[in-house]
């Protein structure tokens, strides 16, 4: 009455199936979110660049800035411009590596998920073989020649 | 001579008879001495002769009685003689010994009345005939003289008597059947079977336990042990912070400007790696609960093969006692019968020896009975003793070695008494001398 380890190693199989899929879609989520965290923060930077010229201007027009004049006005405008720009810029870095630490973290849970499950699947498959060998051992008295090995 | 059918021979009575005065006043006297001998305390011992006497005598014979054998009967003969039958003799054989003192009676001539005295102890005299035609030392009766036996034909006879005795019945000795001893054989391979099957499943289970833990140990990797590879602000993808902090500087502001949202972003890259040491943490917790699990499941497991073990080798043991037991059981019962057997052969054996050698000695009796009209009227022979015919001495007891009789008799010889207690001695019987 041997046990049967053919189930267990079905099941390890699936496992390692479902946890390369996983582990696959996790990596190409994570590629996708770092892609879109890109492509926002240039464009961010392609419209802060565009835009900060034309805003520059506008206080020259209004006589707030020329060669040698730095007023006030122009100074907070212009802190509050690179405030807002670096701000938003930091925080698309932000969401997108957060994003990215999301993905980072999934796949380690499936690494733990993988390595817990084979455990308890192999412990499962030990337990079984020793739990044959103890059932024998109490049936042998019953069994016609004490049974073979275990 | 007339013959009455009631007694079937010669010379008896013509009709019953009652009370007949038959024959002289001193034969009627003779016999009733012998009557009056015969219930003496001294003769007690022979009640049960006298009583045959008594009863076969044809004076008391009653009408309608069976033919009896006239050579055990006293009868009356045409002659009006009275002639004592062989029982009668015998009795008063017995009788007349106990006085100690031989008869002297003188027997008459065939035909004569009885005019035989005996002179005893007590003074008293008997007169009686035995028998008209017999006699050989006799007064010389009327015809030819019988011819007596001889001493060397008692003693051939007495030979061939002891010779002729059967000998002891002696069955083959008993055999029982033997009965196989109990063969725990069986047992005992089963238990040793067990032993040998017990350190198998034990390595069985250790095999496994070690397995475990060696997969256990070679296959853990901590997923969180090193957050090598992870995002984090300093890596994150675009314009770094150093070049965030020319561009302001470059246009006249504060480079600093963007540093609050630089450092909430360090602050939560740290709380990300405060999650990813916790969950490294659990993880090594988890394995070493595993490593425990297994050891612990192993140490159960050998535990329990044991118990099982040791569970089925009582069995085999219990069962065996068991079987042993009903063994002894069937051995008891068996050996009992066999004594029981054995004891019913000797006894069976003991038994039909005794009635062999009593039936044997009854017909020696016989023999020897029938001779005595023989030995009275030759009454110089001597008689075989007991020992000489092989009797036992006691009833009971086992006929001893039969002796052949003395060739040169002795000088008064013994009548056989074994009819009586053995306190009567028998004198020598010369009866007709």
């Amino acid at each position: 009455m041997p046990a049967d380890i053919a189930g267990y190693n079905v099941q390890e199989a699936d496992l390692r199936y479902r946890y390369n899929t996983d582990k696959a879609n996790n990596a190409y989520g994570r590629f996708l979110s770092q892609q879109r965290g890109q492509r926002t923060m240039d464009d961010m930077r392609t419209d802060f660049n565009r835009q900060l010229p034309d805003y520059r201007a506008s206080f020259g027009q209004r006589g707030l800035s020329a060669s040698g004049i730095n007023s006030g006005i122009m100074r907070r405008s212009m802190a509050n411009f690179l405030g807002d720009y670096t701000r938003d810029y930091g925080r698309a870095q932000q969401d997108t590596t957060q994003e990215a630490q999301n993905y980072d973290l999934q796949s380690k849970q499936m690494d733990s998920y993988l390595n817990n499950s084979l455990a308890a699947l192999e412990q499962q498959k030990r337990n079984d073989i020793a739990n044959a060998a103890l059932a024998i051992e109490a049936l042998r008295p019953y069994l016609g020649a004490l049974g073979g090995t275990s | 001579m007339p013959t009455n059918p009631a007694y079937g021979f010669p010379g008896g009575p013509s009709r019953p008879v009652t009370q007949p005065r038959v024959g002289t006043a001193a034969q009627r006297k003779a016999y009733q001495n012998s009557l009056e001998r015969v219930n003496a305390p001294e003769t007690q011992t022979y009640k049960n002769r006298t009583k045959i006497i008594n009863a076969y005598n044809p004076y008391l014979v009653q009408a309608g009685k069976a033919p009896l054998n006239p050579h055990s009967l006293s009868y009356i003969d045409s002659n009006g003689n009275y002639v004592m039958g062989d029982q009668e003799k015998i009795a008063m054989v017995r009788i007349l010994s106990g006085g100690g003192n031989g008869p002297t009676g003188s027997p008459t001539s065939p035909g004569g009345s009885p005019t035989g005295s005996r002179s005893g102890s007590g003074g008293r005299s008997v007169r009686f005939s035995f028998g008209g035609g017999g006699g050989g030392g006799g007064g010389g009766g009327g015809g030819a003289a019988a011819k007596t036996l001889t001493q060397a034909q008692l003693d051939w006879l007495t030979g061939l008597l002891a010779g002729g005795a059967p000998g002891t019945l002696k069955f083959p000795d008993y055999k029982g059947m033997p009965m196989r001893p109990f063969d725990p054989s069986q047992y005992d391979t089963a238990i040793r079977a067990m032993t040998a099957a017990q350190g198998t499943d034990l390595a069985t289970a250790r095999q496994q336990t070690a397995a475990m833990l060696n997969y256990l140990n070679t296959n853990y990797t901590n997923p969180y042990a090193s957050m090598q590879g992870t995002a984090n602000m300093a890596n994150a993808p675009g314009s770094t912070q150093l070049a965030m902090q020319r561009l302001a500087a470059d246009q006249g502001v504060n480079p600093y400007i963007g540093s609050d949202t630089y450092n909430q972003a360090q602050s939560a890259d740290q709380a990300f790696a405060n999650l990813w040491k916790t969950l490294g943490a659990n993880e090594d917790i988890a394995q070493r609960s595993r490593i425990s699990n297994a050891q612990l499941y192993g140490n159960q497991a050998t535990d329990a093969i044991r118990a099982a073990a040791q569970a089925g080798i009582s069995g085999l043991r219990i069962n065996r006692a068991g079987a042993q037991a009903d063994w002894q059981q069937q051995a008891d019962a068996r050996a009992y019968q066999d004594y029981q057997i054995q004891q019913q052969l000797l006894q069976q054996a003991a038994l039909q020896n005794f009635q062999t050698g009593n039936d044997y000695r009854n017909s020696e009796m016989q023999a020897l009975l029938g001779l005595l009209p023989q030995l009275i009227q030759a009454p110089g022979l001597n008689l075989p003793t007991p020992a000489q015919l092989g009797w036992p001495t006691q009833p009971g007891a086992p006929a001893p070695a039969a002796k052949p009789a003395a060739k040169k008799p002795a000088a008064t010889p013994a009548v056989n008494n074994r009819l009586g207690t053995g306190k009567v001695t028998t004198p020598t019987v010369k009866a007709n001398a």
